[in-house]
């Protein structure tokens, strides 16, 4: 039953499963970058 | 053996330019600790031993900006093993301030005197080596665009790093200043080495108090300098800097003017002060400006940038274009094809196509639109038009109480508003700082850029003069705010004078060009590929999906989602402005994440299969509350990262509050009158809306004509 599943929804399945690591790079990607950025400046004297 | 070499100079003297050459790609940009000046680190090419470090661009060692500080903090904390003083050859005597202070700091050090092509170019002769001989250090000619020079000052530098011969300054202060730093360095730095301590002892005469506590002086020992400080500032009746600054640019006038020849008559005019003449005209001044930036919209906008976006927005991201006679699909009808080949389920297609291929085509869409704008705008920036706007507009900003230094933030902020705000720093006077800050975002960004050309796509025809009126419109907002703030008890005070070099008109490099529309063009992309997508999908997601029956599952109707639940509270807010509906209610809400969300959060919402979103767009609302919606959007807070700025270098709570709170205020105030008097000489009628506009624009008015009781008077 499983497989037939996977059998009759592979598209969603693949499509789904490459959109979702798209997102899920960008989102870390995003996270990293904030994480990163340099500490908030404060002024020269 | 590695070695460290830093390149110092003023600004713009073509210190980046340099950098860039001899390091190629092996460079690496990050911030200073602490401060967010740049820090650029590279490996000279070929060379993987030897380490260049861009110092920041400054005037003078004194510690009074951030660059000042980070420049010279790393020249003594971190000794480098050379310094490479990079002197704009068309501005020898200002360059050659810095580098007295250089050849005190014991560092070997080696001058180069740039833009020699420009230097001959306007009739003038610089004898190097009598200027190396007055120096007491090497001193070579190099042209950094043009690649002359580059090798023989580079082996130089390298030779004075290798033998680390500290540079041995010749010059000398007048006799009572030699005589007080004599006793200072008695006093002060003995365990430094002997070949700063005259450095410590200039330092310690202009009261610099971070070399006061850097050297951990008593309190003893401080009396006793301020002693012999005060002696000589009573006999030569000036105060210890200005004595310092004095003497300096005496010496610098004794090696600068036996070294220049002039070929040119003195008095005559070059290029740039004949161009100079009519662009900066007390009466063809502001009409030229004008026309220039109404041209420059108008080929980005509506010529050549809006045919190409049109081609992005309706082949690219729409049903395909016609090459060559074969029809090329586009992006969506090709994603459906092959999602329809893969029977991939609805919700998920719905998702691709209607979220993120709609939401993220929106966006980019207008890019080549953006492209054309940012190739305008290095273009003005770079043959040193922009230096001249400052200029012109100075005056006219002083008649609403700002001065033309804050001119400076609001054009850097016509790329982007986070630099612009920061850029706020060079303005010494707090009061002035804020309202600069306060109303930089109100001058168009690039991320507003797609706003306004889906406003006049979708509802004018594509005409050009709809950017160019935000733009304008945006310069009033800060003139008019700046006569309003100026009132209030906060802002009053006489604005700064404002001093600024004009650079000389050069024809900007293409290179140049091409790596500053790469620059802000691919922050454009990589924005589309993150914050937009995810925006995006978020935006689909709560617009397809809600409480069906109790039951969590996709909306049959937009109108029943989520987001529709959400926008709907809220978008009675803005029924005055003409636009009360959830859709641009949210739209404007996604715009705080990143301006350009406004068009993909469109392209979400009014996404059909049918026609393109300007023409679903354009059956939504009238022409009057689409620009009423723009003129929300382009004066209201801007997007988090400015807002993050703005909170960091306001410094405190009430004044962060405070500027969102004005900038929304004026933007909602701005965006009824528009709607509100649009209607009423249109014929729309009159209504509660028209009553509180009338009231509301009274108001405004008095408070920019009232008395301004907190007008110092001037002596």
């Amino acid at each position: 039953m499983m497989l037939d599943f996977i059998q009759n929804n592979a598209g969603t399945i693949i499509i789904g499963a490459i959109a979702a690591a798209i997102l899920a790079a960008v989102l870390i990607g995003l996270v990293r970058k904030k994480r990163s950025s340099d500490c908030p400046a404060r002024r020269g004297k | 053996m590695s070695l460290k070499i830093a390149i110092a100079g003023n600004p713009k003297c073509g210190k980046t330019t340099l950098f860039n050459t001899l390091t190629g790609a092996n460079q690496f940009v990050g911030n200073w600790p602490g401060v967010t000046v740049e820090k650029k680190e590279g490996r000279l090419k070929g060379r993987k031993d030897i380490t260049l470090t861009d110092l920041p661009g400054i005037y003078s060692l004194s510690p009074y900006s951030p660059e000042e500080i980070v420049a010279r903090g790393y020249l003594l904390d971190e000794k480098p093993d050379a310094v490479l003083n990079l002197i704009d050859g068309t501005a020898l005597e200002r360059s050659l301030f810095l580098t007295t202070q250089l050849l005190e700091i014991g560092v070997p050090v080696v001058c180069a005197v740039n833009m020699m092509d420009e230097v001959r170019k306007q009739g003038v002769k610089i004898n190097v080596p009598q200027l190396a001989n007055e120096l007491g250090v090497p001193v070579l000619e190099i042209s950094a665009l043009n690649k002359t020079g580059l090798t023989e000052a580079i082996a130089e530098v390298l030779h004075s790093a290798q033998s680390g011969k500290p540079a041995a300054p010749r010059h000398c202060f007048s006799g009572c200043v030699e005589h007080a730093l004599a006793h200072i360095e008695e006093y002060a730095p003995h365990n430094r080495p002997a070949h700063l301590r005259h450095w410590y002892a200039v330092k310690l005469f202009e009261r610099d108090d971070d070399m006061a506590e850097k050297l951990g002086l008593t309190d003893a020992q401080l009396a006793h300098i301020e002693k012999n400080i005060r002696t000589c500032e009573a006999e030569l009746g000036d105060d210890s800097v200005s004595l310092v600054i004095q003497d300096r640019y005496a010496y610098v006038d004794r090696v600068a003017a036996p070294a220049l020849r002039f070929s040119r008559k003195s008095g005559s005019l070059s290029l740039s002060d004949k161009i100079d003449l009519i662009v900066t005209n007390r009466v063809l001044a502001l009409p030229i400006f004008a026309v220039i930036m109404g041209f420059v919209y108008f080929v980005s906008v509506s010529g050549i940038g809006g045919t190409l976006t049109e081609w992005f927005n309706e082949g690219v991201f729409g049903k395909g274009w016609i090459f060559f006679g074969h029809d090329i699909p586009g992006i969506p009808e090709l994603l459906g094809s092959l999602l329809e080949s893969l029977n991939v389920a609805d919700w998920l297609s719905s998702l691709i196509l209607d979220g993120i291929v709609a939401g993220v085509g929106a966006a980019l869409g207008f890019l080549p639109q953006m492209i054309i704008l940012f190739f305008f705008l290095a273009f003005l920036e770079a043959c040193g038009y922009m230096s001249r706007i400052a200029f012109i507009l100075d005056k006219i900003f002083r008649r609403f109480g700002l001065s033309g230094k804050s001119f400076i933030p609001i054009l850097i902020g016509t790329g982007c508003g986070v630099p612009g705000i920061m850029a706020s720093r060079t303005i010494e006077n707090e009061a002035d700082r804020r309202m600069t800050i306060m109303t930089t975002t109100f001058i168009p960004c690039s991320a507003k850029l797609p706003v306004m050309a889906l406003i006049a796509g979708a509802f004018f025809g594509g005409a050009w003069w709809v950017a160019a009126s935000a733009y304008f419109i945006g310069v009033a907002a800060i003139l008019f705010s700046g006569t309003l703030l100026k009132r209030t008890k906060p802002f009053r005070g006489q604005s700064v004078p404002f001093v600024l070099e004009l650079p000389a008109y050069r024809v900007p490099t293409a290179r140049n060009l091409a790596h500053s529309i790469w620059e802000r063009g691919s922050s454009f992309i990589k924005k589309a590929g993150s914050i937009i997508l995810l925006a995006s999908v978020l935006i689909w997601f709560t617009s397809s999906f809600s409480f069906v029956g109790g039951v969590f599952g996709m909306a049959d109707d937009m109108d029943n989602s989520l987001l529709a639940a959400f926008g709907k509270e809220i978008a009675g807010l803005f029924a005055p402005l003409g636009w009360g509906d959830w859709r641009s209610a949210v739209a404007t809400i996604t715009g705080l994440v990143a301006k350009e969300n406004v068009v993909s959060t469109m392209g979400v919402l009014f996404h059909t299969d049918e026609e393109s979103l300007e023409a679903t767009l354009a059956g939504a609302y009238s022409p009057l509350a689409a620009y009423s919606l723009l003129m929300f959007n382009l004066l209201c807070a801007p997007c988090f990262a400015a807002i993050g700025a703005i909170r960091r270098e306001m410094n405190g709570p009430k004044w962060f509050a405070a500027a969102i709170g004005y900038q929304c205020a004026l933007a909602y105030f701005v965006a009824m009158w528009v709607y509100q008097f649009g209607r009423l000489f249109t014929g729309g009628g009159f209504g509660l809306g028209t009553v509180a506009a009338i009231v509301s624009a009274i108001s405004f008015v008095w408070l920019l004509v009232r008395k301004n009781a907190h007008k110092l008077h001037e002596i």
